[in-house]
């Protein structure tokens, strides 16, 4: 069996993709705004994130006049999700799988914990 | 990054930092709904308390706009994190409750001779269906 770090996906890993899905995940279409400012990052960093994910077809950015200025929408895509769903499926796996190898080294320590 | 092997606590650490973002994203959108909650509240209210209870149309009115005043000052301070076409589509809907209700269904019932004050209860409900509908993200696509 191969081990779970193989099916991790580089392109989600990365700690500003991660926690951009994350919250997209649980988001309708947001504000680019809101979003530098909930993960606080710069406008350039979320910026280069999202086209390398929007390139992937992950997300989703959407350019709208409002007034004199523009907004710019952020959304998952389907296939967004589902990448990061698995992502997260893996993490989780490895972290069982660590979780596991510490009971079978110190099979009291889960007992008395 | 993703190469020869990630630590368990690499792992364990993405994972609650995930969980984080997907809280504080939660967190910060979740005005949303009870802004409509609210202004569909005062709406129906200001329906009743005319037509049930019969309390003084200014009254009520003074009232309306003062609740529904204070809730699209702080919708609109809080815009950002509003999802798109939100407050464009509850402002629609406002609109479309006052016309449906005070031009429509109120001038039919009376037209109609009805008298039970539920009819008018019913009325309302009806007229502030639009705003209950901004509840729903299907709405806004």
């Amino acid at each position: 069996m191969s081990h779970p770090r193989k099916a991790l996906d580089a392109l989600i890993h990365s700690p500003v993709r991660f926690s951009l899905l994350a919250a997209l995940r649980n988001l309708e279409d947001v504000d680019f705004r809101f979003l530098a400012d909930l993960l606080e990052v710069s406008d350039s960093t979320l910026s280069q994130n999202l086209t390398v994910l929007a390139d992937a077809g992950l997300v989703t950015v959407r350019k709208e006049p409002a007034g004199r200025r523009t907004r710019t929408w952020i959304g998952i895509t389907a296939a967004g999700s589902e990448a990061f769903a698995r992502h997260l499926t893996t993490l989780q796996a490895i972290v069982d799988s660590g979780a596991d190898r510490v009971a079978a080294a110190e099979p009291g320590r889960r007992a008395t914990t | 990054m993703t190469g020869n092997s990630i630590p368990v606590v690499e792992a364990a650490a993405c994972l609650a930092a995930g969980d984080k973002a997907a809280a504080e994203a939660r967190r910060a959108t979740r005005w949303f709904p009870a802004f409509v909650v609210l202004q569909a509240g005062l709406a129906l209210a200001f329906t009743c308390a005319v037509d049930v209870f019969h309390v003084s149309y200014w009254t009520a009115f003074a009232l309306l706009v003062l609740g529904s005043g204070t809730a699209w000052t702080t919708a609109l301070r809080h815009r950002v994190s509003a999802p798109r076409h939100g407050l464009r589509n509850a402002g629609i809907a406002v609109a479309t409750w006052w016309t449906l209700y005070t031009l429509m269904l109120d001038p039919a019932l009376q037209l109609v001779g009805a008298t039970s004050p539920w009819w008018w209860v019913l009325a309302g409900l009806i007229a502030v269906s639009p705003i209950g509908a901004c509840l729903f993200a299907s709405s806004r696509r």
